[in-house]
């Protein structure tokens, strides 16, 4: 064979080799992702409480930022670091609305204090693991899921309808408030309807259906209290069992899952609990008044200065470590909001039944519809500080929002509307924002 | 001092990190060629070629922190360990084909192509192909070239396709693991993903020709070149409301960049005992967006933002003309008015001005990455052992926008101006729009380098039975020589070394390395011995 065969078969071959590789190219490009799940992973009857429990974990990551960021927005809180972006937030500044794709990540990995994306992850993801359950069939405690996910489905578009003045779902065109409550109101009825269709079974206790329920129907009724459909609120909120308490899980290991209050207060100094709530000094803690006598129920001691080094640090009370739950969907609460919508001695009476539970505070008593509406307003505020009820109640009532300038010299910008603009991050993801 | 949770581990009591990284690269490439004299005054060489690409990353990282004292420095001693593993992989296999012919070695015509497929390709995708052709004339070589200064000319075009594929799993919705309720493990969405993710491709024309003069004595290289990349990919932010973070990677319109490339060498004097070169080169660089696909805007990093009709990644902000003082210098402002915009987007300055909630964000008139770049390197040589030479270095045409300069204004509060909140017009733009106060131009010149070397005669390197040694000492970074802007626009704060602040790296997200720190100033001195 000559030199020039052999150049030949050899070309021969390389091209041959080239076509079949070419040919065989899709096994070549098979690769792993073994850290994380494709969408399509998911569709397994095995995952459904896994699933179930990843929307409630959203939201109680959710509630966190939403809340922190909702008492420094109202001056609930006074900033006491150095933070961009808690100047932006209590000075109520436009820049406010970059804030809208950060996370809920409380120990600030990345950009924290997210306020917008967080609350639409846990309710979308609420919504497509409904769609997946009920397409699973005949699966275990599937009533329950559905109910759990139903409830957290209607907190998480609650909060967004109590504190944003426009709202979109799903990309979709802007919805009022009005209309994002009555969405909230549907899917409570229907995690209604399906913790009443749920029974006990080997892994999900009669307790555990009826705290779903009982959330529900306190969110039914604080969405409708919102509305203003008296009469519901009325229906819902008398059936809350007495003493039920419904808490954001939080942990003392995993540092994004700690209490945001007491990490941000008590370890990081960035959040002072303002003058309002420091009438008197008792024993070395700060409380406000409630007629004439210190208020048990908010509290506050002084930890040198803030982060910043010049805020005098005030630090609260009420979450003493990293592990302690928030209350969010409470049976004080429903009580409460009978009183607003009764008001009379119905409220009265809910007042002193609920300060009875601490000794020392007086009796309250009053005729005057005025002043039981505004002892009403008081005691919301004092018996659920700090747990993410505040900025929804100020926009219910009307109550003007804070001027000024904020302890860390920070002049506040006070336009109006006073709730939270559109994120600008929905602004350019979102072609139906204007 | 209660330094706060992140500054030296929690309560300050120490933390470690530690990752180990592993990279797993394989290459596989299969080339031939083959050289054919297809007539006496045409020749021919003919290429192909097979490459396969794989890259595997797997990062294994634990940390921990609070040490309960300080002799303790294992992970495991930490009172809060923790670990984590990531892994991601790509593979990209590609062929081509490549024909050149030549006539008479004057005239060389080369086309080609080249077919990629890649793991991250969406389901809809599969090989993309990229032709290339170019020419070259060798001018000097012809019969009719009687330009007895000009010894060498060479003119050259080329048009070409290349591609960049898009990252790992881009096109995948994916979920990732995390602790939830109970410290118990879910899954929480990750990643939007898009099916029909596709690579970009730019399609490239360059021009330009080749020269040297006088006998070599001066040498010219010219280049123009457009660039046109179609179905560019672009981190297009996901709606929040669709509950999904981030952003989702897409192929959008088309953006173009063009500019010109010259580099001119002087033999100033060339003798046995002195001679001297001179060396410039420069180029200017534009961008512009000329399609985003519907796409209205694309928000980059803080005021960056892809804007069609605009430049890359380009700063748009509101920007305050007017204001009243509410009480007096100090306090709060009212009447703050904003440049209303102009243009047939009314996003270029000069418009009416308007109140500033209703302003919109306006193009601040530069591009984010510099339009223009020189650098001059002469050297002097003298006895052919003793060279002294320096190397400049200069850009500018963009506008900077620093997180640094921002900070200073708005979280540290340390400035003269945040202390005093007497400048009306200042105070205003920090009240809507603070990024602002971190712009400039960002035009600068620097002395690169300065060297003298020594080159040993041979009979003295001989001496230590070496065949060559040298000595060098240079100076590197050795100073500003010009500075467009040394204080921000309205904030008044010292820009400092332009070099430290953001300096956009990624093409298409002109995302800033931010807290960059300049290349510092050294003295080196370097000796060489060659055996």
């Amino acid at each position: 064979m000559t030199k020039r065969t052999r150049g030949r078969l050899f070309t021969g071959a390389l091209l041959g080799c080239l076509v079949s590789t070419i040919a065989g190219c899709d096994s070549l490009l098979e690769v792993d992702l073994p850290g994380s799940v494709e969408r399509a992973d998911l569709d397994n009857p095995v995952l459904a409480a896994t699933l179930a429990l990843g929307a409630q974990s959203d939201f109680e990551c959710a509630f966190g930022a939403w809340m922190l960021v909702t008492e420094l927005w109202t001056s609930g809180l006074d900033q006491s670091s150095t933070l961009t972006t808690h100047s932006t937030i209590q000075a109520r500044r436009a820049a406010v609305n970059e804030y809208g794709s950060a996370t809920c990540n409380v120990d600030g990995s990345p950009l924290p204090y997210g306020f917008w994306g967080p609350l639409n992850i846990s309710r979308v993801q609420a919504k497509e693991t409904t769609a997946l359950i009920q397409g699973f069939g005949e699966i275990p405690d599937a009533a329950y899921l559905l109910a759990r996910l139903a409830a957290y489905e209607g907190y998480s578009t609650l909060l967004l309808a109590e504190s944003f003045c426009g709202l979109y779902f799903d990309g979709g065109s802007r919805e009022t408030r009005a209309e994002g409550f009555a969405r909230a109101v549907a899917s409570f009825t229907s995690a209604l309807a399906s913790a009443t269709a749920a029974t006990p079974s080997a892994t999900t206790t009669a307790a555990q259906i009826a705290s779903v329920r009982t959330m529900a129907l306190v969110g039914r009724a604080r969405a409708n209290l919102n509305l203003g459909n008296s009469e519901a609120v009325l229906a819902d909120a008398g059936a809350v069992t007495l003493d039920f308490v419904r808490t954001v899980d939080r942990s003392g290991l995993i540092s994004f899952r700690y209490n945001p209050v007491f990490f941000r207060s008590q370890e990081g100094k960035a959040y002072s609990v303002p003058l309002m709530y420091r009438d008197t000094l008792v024993s070395g803690v700060f409380r406000p008044r409630i007629g004439g006598v210190p208020d048990p129920r908010v509290g506050s001691f002084r930890d040198g200065f803030g982060n910043n080094q010049f805020t005098p640090q005030y630090t609260q009370n009420k979450y003493l470590s990293r592990a302690t739950p928030i209350p969010f969907s409470t049976w004080k609460e429903a009580q409460l909001m009978i009183a607003e919508v009764s008001g009379g001695q119905t409220a009265v009476s809910i007042i002193n039944t609920l300060r009875a539970r601490y000794p020392g505070l007086p009796v309250f008593s009053s005729s005057d519809p005025a002043t039981i509406a505004a002892q009403v307003r008081q005691e919301r505020q004092r018996e659920l500080w700090l747990q993410g009820t505040r900025m929804g109640d100020m926009l219910r009532w009307g109550t003007p929002f804070p001027t000024g300038t904020t302890p860390a010299n920070q002049v506040i910008v006070d336009t109006t509307p006073w709730c939270f603009p559109t994120m600008e991050a929905e602004r350019l993801g979102n072609p139906n924002v204007g | 001092m209660n330094w706060p949770n992140g500054y030296y581990g929690q309560a300050g009591e120490g933390s470690k990190d530690i990752d180990i990284i592993r990279n797993l690269n394989r290459t596989a490439d299969v080339s031939a060629s083959a050289t054919l004299a297809l007539t006496e005054q045409v020749g021919g060489v003919t290429s192909v070629g097979l490459q396969y690409y794989s890259k595997r990353q797997r990062t294994i990282a634990s940390n921990g922190d609070q040490f309960a004292s300080p002799a303790l420095s294992t992970v495991g001693a930490t009172a809060r360990p923790g670990s984590g593993e990531t892994e991601f992989e790509n593979v990209t296999v590609g062929a081509y084909f490549q024909q050149q012919f030549d006539w008479q070695q004057r005239i060389f015509v080369t086309g080609a192509v080249r077919a990629d497929d890649n793991s991250a390709f969406g389901e809809a995708f599969n090989l993309v192909y990229y032709p290339k052709v170019s020419a070259t004339w060798v001018l000097h070589e012809e019969s009719f070239w009687n330009f007895d200064f000009l010894g060498q000319m060479r003119l050259r075009g080329a048009y070409g396709q290349a591609g960049k594929q898009p990252g790992v799993f881009a096109s995948s919705r994916l979920f990732q693991p995390r602790a939830g309720t109970g410290d118990v493990g879910y899954l929480t969405p990750l990643q939007f993903g898009n099916p029909d993710l596709g690579p970009e491709k730019s399609s490239e024309l360059e021009i330009g020709f080749d020269a040297a003069a006088f006998e070599d004595r001066v040498g010219v290289e010219f280049t123009w070149y457009s660039k046109k990349t179609q179905d560019a990919i672009i981190d297009a932010p996901v709606a929040p409301s669709r509950g999904y973070p981030g952003f989702q990677f897409v192929n959008i319109g088309q953006v173009s960049n063009w500019g010109m490339e010259l580099a001119l060498n002087l033999a100033v004097l060339q003798g046995d005992q002195l001679s001297a070169d001179l060396n410039i080169s420069g180029g200017t660089t534009y961008s512009r967006i000329d399609d985003m696909g519907g796409i209205s805007e694309i928000a980059v990093r803080r005021t960056r933002r892809h804007v069609e009709g605009y430049p890359l990644a380009a700063q748009f902000e509101k920007k305050v003309v007017s204001a009243d003082w509410v009480t007096g210098p100090g306090g709060a402002v009212s009447n703050v008015m904003c440049d209303g915009g102009t243009g047939a987007d009314g996003r270029r300055m000069g418009g009416v001005p308007v109140p500033c909630s209703a302003a919109p964000r306006v193009w601040w008139g530069r591009q984010s990455e510099p339009t223009w770049t020189l650098q001059a390197s002469p050297t002097v040589t003298l006895r052919q052992n003793l060279r002294l030479s320096a190397l400049f270095y200069a850009q500018g045409g963009n506008m900077v926008g620093s997180d640094a300069l921002f900070n200073a204004e708005i979280a540290w509060v340390n400035t003269h101006k945040a202390q005093v909140n007497d400048d009306l017009l200042y105070v205003a733009q920090k009240s809507v729009a603070p990024p602002a106060l971190g712009y400039y131009n960002g035009g600068y010149a620097k002395l690169r380098e300065i060297s003298l070397s020594y080159t040993l005669p041979a009979q003295l390197a001989q001496r230590i039975g070496a065949s060559q040694a040298s000595v060098i000492i240079a100076g590197r970074n050795m100073g500003i020589l010009w500075q467009e802007q040394k204080l921000s626009y309205l904030a008044g704060g010292q820009t400092g070394d332009p070099e430290k602040n953001n300096i956009p790296t990624e093409e298409f997200t002109g995302e800033p390395t931010s807290g960059t720190m300049p290349p510092s100033s050294s003295i080196v001195a370097t000796v060489r011995v060659s055996f």
